[in-house]
């Protein structure tokens, strides 16, 4: 069948379009401007702030573009006398109590208001009574608020709805009276909360961090990816350069609209964790004497990395990459960890890496393919959490009808309607067997079980961060992937970081020595010297005490952007490395996108690009392929990322490991607010956590022979007081940390001990 | 916890007005919930209202939204009576703000306030559909006097201050 084609005039124009699109979309494809405040095209049509009306041939009166279906043959002037002079009349209305702060306004400059009252305003207005003041919310860390500014478009309100999946944000009152806000002013929890500045027409909500900061018109913009989760969302952003061409500074960060991946949207971690670009960042290469940080020429220090690592005999020394570098960085990293002989490790989270080269780092699916899932399971995920454009995605496909279910063991609070089936992580494999059985996937050399999960038939996998750090992960991504090949599934193993893709992909082809047993035992074991990239073991592996006199015993050579505490006792030589923003390279992310971003400003202090660094240390090292390398495309040339051969996941599993017991065991996966260093100093983020708890089941309580109901004393790591939170909603032996958890990085999925509080 | 404001019998009144609407659109019934918890408990606390949101299985957000919205329903503690002025378009052409001051004067107190016996509330109102009345007064959103002037006012009043006196 073809599809219909109407044919509308406007403007004079002739167009042709689909049946069911409003004026507006066939004017906006067509590039003819309508005036709009209260439309968004991703959201939806409420036809509230009327500034859209044009005159429509035959109809009475002006017709609102946004709610008015084109009919064939409809003739619509959106220029006419009677269309300016409706939208001049809106405009009048609109102004009446909307203040004129603009030079105090964070929105000045890139307003619509403002753009449209140049158009259509008028010098004066024929309401003489006073304006409206609306007193302002707090709410939270993020969005700045200035409500009598509100014009009631409920953008904001109807994103919060319809978008986000937690409608927290609405229209409280009636008329004169009315005001967006959360009545219980408890402020704004959301994820993806930031949206709304951008989505604000006026400068009703604005950036905290970016309040009184600058203005837009002085911005240079730049192209570049977010590296805080495993899909790489597409950035805007903005540098300012300060003190006449001598110093730019990163203002601040906005989404670049991409269809494949984060479409217009952002999540607050992306947006907001450009915040710690000047945040206790390392500006001078350091080396510590005798106890003493002293500042040392890059030459020299240069020298003394290359002395110290050149000593170490095979297997002496270790590489931990952070996963969330470019793959360019990477690259040169490992290919200095060969010729030197060092283990590497990218995964900080994986505790079983028997399937390291399977591919893990590539799911052959696209955005489109999870938009378009019917029945969908999730085991070990919690994307609004992790990975909050996923978490959206998942939204809209269950809005569309699918049925989504959880594997977890704990309670996950969802934007999208969900089943979510509880059960202790030594479970999981005994219920994916048993779903496999009532699917007729049969195993060979593997019992099943029975136990009811009631799934169905499955055509999307999502595997998170709890199979990731699973013990019996190899296991589960492997079962899974067979159903998938049996099923024609599709599956999508989330990874941690930005960018383990493009790692996975170099590293095989480097033929880079991976550890292949839990990296932390091995660190424990042996390691003259330790060189840490772009990460802090404290906060991005699981930590203990052990480990860290391991860090102080060896030398340890930290390149890195950022310093932390305890990196100033256990490194002894740091050199300054471009922070993500300052680079240039390349990231695959988990759906297999290669995308390649410039750096948006200069690196800070005498911080440099990491590529550069290794390369010159290669040099120093008398590796002469290193002298060949003369810039960044070098580099690609040599990485051949285009072809994806790794792409798909192979490993098979042909003997299940019995699951480990231990009596009571930590769920929690690494805190998203301290998923890197970057997002770790950014302070805007820090402030969204809430008190520190742990929760727990009444059962597990009564089980560990405690009887306080306030608190419990923590024996792993400080033994410290932490607030109970008892809940039926998490698998007994299991304990979850809620809230600002990111000091008890040491313990995810280990095993934990409690005892008596108050 | 919605099972203690919205008992046993609260819920199967509400519930009949659930199912009227289809199945999934129990939203619709947020008006009359409302209206039954108020007329069971004579105003509106925020704990009723998450009450109402939990029992229809709604956000927060939304109910607030609504019980914000119309007059009709209390949240802050009201007197036996309720005395309603219309001050809408019509009314306040037709001099409704004196209608409010003379009952302020009268019952000596501020519009919005309750007589310090709790017998009776003073109110704005918005439009009460009685404009080719105006101006209007409402009385315990049961009785309407159209086209009030200081002595009907007075007859309408006695009663409530003398009852049981």
């Amino acid at each position: 069948m073809t599809e219909q084609v109407l044919t509308v005039k406007i403007d004079g124009k002739t167009l042709s379009c689909k049946p069911g699109q409003s004026i507006i979309e066939v004017a906006d494809q067509n590039g003819i401007f309508i005036p709009r405040f209260c439309y968004h095209k991703s959201l939806s049509v409420v036809a509230s702030c009327r500034m859209c009306l044009v005159e429509v041939e035959r109809a009475p009166k002006a017709l609102p573009a946004c709610a008015t279906p084109v009919a064939d043959g409809m003739v619509i002037k959106s220029q006419s006398k009677i269309a300016r002079q409706a939208q001049k009349a809106v405009m009048e209305f609109l102004l009446i109590n909307h203040p004129l702060d603009c030079p105090i306004c964070d929105q000045g400059g890139e307003c619509e208001l403002q753009d449209l009252s140049m158009g259509y305003g008028q010098s004066e207005s024929s309401f003489y009574q006073s304006k409206r003041a609306v007193k302002d919310e707090d709410l939270g860390p993020l969005i700045a608020t200035n409500m009598t500014r509100c014009i009631h478009c409920t953008r904001c309100v109807r994103f919060g709805r319809e978008i986000a999946g937690t409608p927290e944000l609405g229209a409280v009152g009636r008329g004169g009276h009315m005001e967006i806000g959360t009545f219980l002013k408890q402020g704004v929890q959301s994820e993806v909360s930031g949206n709304m500045i951008d989505l604000c027409p006026v400068g009703a909500l604005t950036s905290k961090p970016f309040k009184y900061q600058g203005r837009s018109w002085g911005f240079g913009s730049h192209s570049h990816m977010s590296a805080h989760d495993c899909l790489g969302s597409h950035l805007s952003v903005h540098t300012q350069v300060t003190n006449v061409g001598k110093e730019q500074r990163l203002m601040r960060v906005l989404p670049k609209e991409s269809h494949h991946v984060n479409g217009t949207w952002l999540s607050d971690r992306d947006r907001f964790s450009y915040t710690a670009n000047e945040q206790n960042r390392i500006l001078k290469p350091m080396f510590k004497k005798q106890g003493n940080w002293i500042e040392v020429s890059w030459q020299e220090a240069l020298t003394l990395a290359a002395k110290k690592l050149s000593e170490l005999k095979m297997g002496q020394g270790q590489l931990l990459l952070s996963p969330s570098v470019s793959t360019e960085e990477g690259y040169m990293a490992m290919k200095l960890a060969v010729h030197l002989g060092l283990e590497t490790c990218f995964s900080m989270l994986k505790q079983d890496l028997k399937d390291q080269f399977s591919g893990v780092g590539v799911s052959q699916i696209t955005m489109h393919d999870v938009k378009q899932a019917k029945n969908i399971v999730m085991i070990g995920s919690n994307p609004k959490v992790h990975q909050p454009i996923l978490g959206l995605a998942i939204r809209q496909a269950q809005l569309a009808g699918a049925k989504v279910e959880h594997l977890t063991a704990s309670g996950l609070t969802l934007n999208y309607q969900a089943t979510q089936l509880i059960a202790h992580p030594r479970l999981w494999v005994n219920h994916l067997l048993s779903h496999a059985q009532s699917q007729n996937i049969a195993f060979e050399g593997i019992k099943s079980v029975n136990t009811e999960v009631g799934w169905g038939q499955v055509d999307l996998w999502v595997l998170g961060e709890g199979v990731l750090m699973h013990p019996q992960g190899s296991e589960i991504r492997s079962l899974v992937s067979q159903m998938v090949q049996a099923t024609g599934a599709k599956l999508l193993i989330l990874t941690e970081g930005s960018n383990t893709a493009g790692l996975s992909i170099v590293a095989k082809e480097l033929d880079v020595n991976l550890s292949d047993r839990p990296y932390l035992q091995k660190i424990g074991i042996h390691s003259e010297a330790i060189w840490l990239h772009q990460t802090h073991p404290e906060f991005d592996i699981p930590f203990n005490e052990t480990i860290y006199h391991q860090l102080k015993k060896s030398f340890v050579v930290a390149t890195s952007s950022f310093w932390s505490d305890q990196m100033k006792e256990y490194a002894d030589l740091v050199l300054p490395i471009a922070s993500h923003y300052e680079t240039s390279g390349t990231q695959v992310n988990v759906m297999g996108h290669v995308q390649s971003y410039q750096a948006a400003l200069m690196p800070l202090g005498e911080s440099r690009p990491a590529w550069k660094v290794f390369k010159v240390l290669g040099q120093l090292l008398g590796k002469t392929d290193f002298s060949e390398i003369e810039a960044l495309s070098d580099i690609q040339q040599l990485m051949k990322l285009s072809v994806l051969s790794h792409a798909g996941y192979d490993y098979k599993v042909d003997q299940l490991r019995p699951a480990n017991q231990v009596s009571l065991l930590n769920i929690s996966a690494k805190h998203p607010m301290a998923c890197d260093a970057q997002v770790r100093h950014a302070e805007p983020l820090q402030n969204t956590m809430d008190q520190l708890r742990v929760r727990i089941s009444e059962q597990t309580l009564q089980s560990l022979d405690i009887h306080s109901r306030k608190t419990v004393v923590l024996f792993s790591g400080a033994f410290s007081e932490v607030l109970l939170d008892i809940s039926h909603d998490i698998a007994d032996g299991c304990i979850e940390f809620v809230g600002d958890y990111r000091e008890l990085a040491g313990s995810w999925l280990q095993e934990i001990e409690l005892g008596n509080g108050a | 916890m919605s099972s203690q404001i919205i008992h046993e019998r609260l819920a199967s009144a509400i519930d009949q007005w659930v199912n009227k609407f289809p199945k999934g659109e129990q939203k619709s019934a947020t008006l009359m919930a409302l209206r039954l918890v108020q007329e069971e408990y004579r105003w509106l606390e925020q704990p009723h209202l998450d009450a109402v949101a939990e029992y229809l299985k709604l956000p927060k957000i939304d109910v607030y939204e609504v019980a914000s919205f119309y007059s009709m329903y209390q949240h802050q503690p009201v007197g036996k009576h309720l005395v309603k002025v219309c001050t809408s378009l019509s009314c306040c052409l037709n001099g409704a703000y004196g209608v409010v001051e003379y009952l302020e004067g009268k019952l000596n107190i501020q519009c919005g306030q309750t007589t310090k016996d709790g017998r009776i509330t003073l109110q704005e109102t918005e439009c009460l559909a009685a404009c080719a009345g105006a101006p209007a007064i409402c009385v315990d959103d049961k009785f309407y006097h159209e086209n009030v002037t200081a002595q009907t006012i007075e007859k309408m009043i006695r009663p409530l201050i003398e009852e049981g006196a």
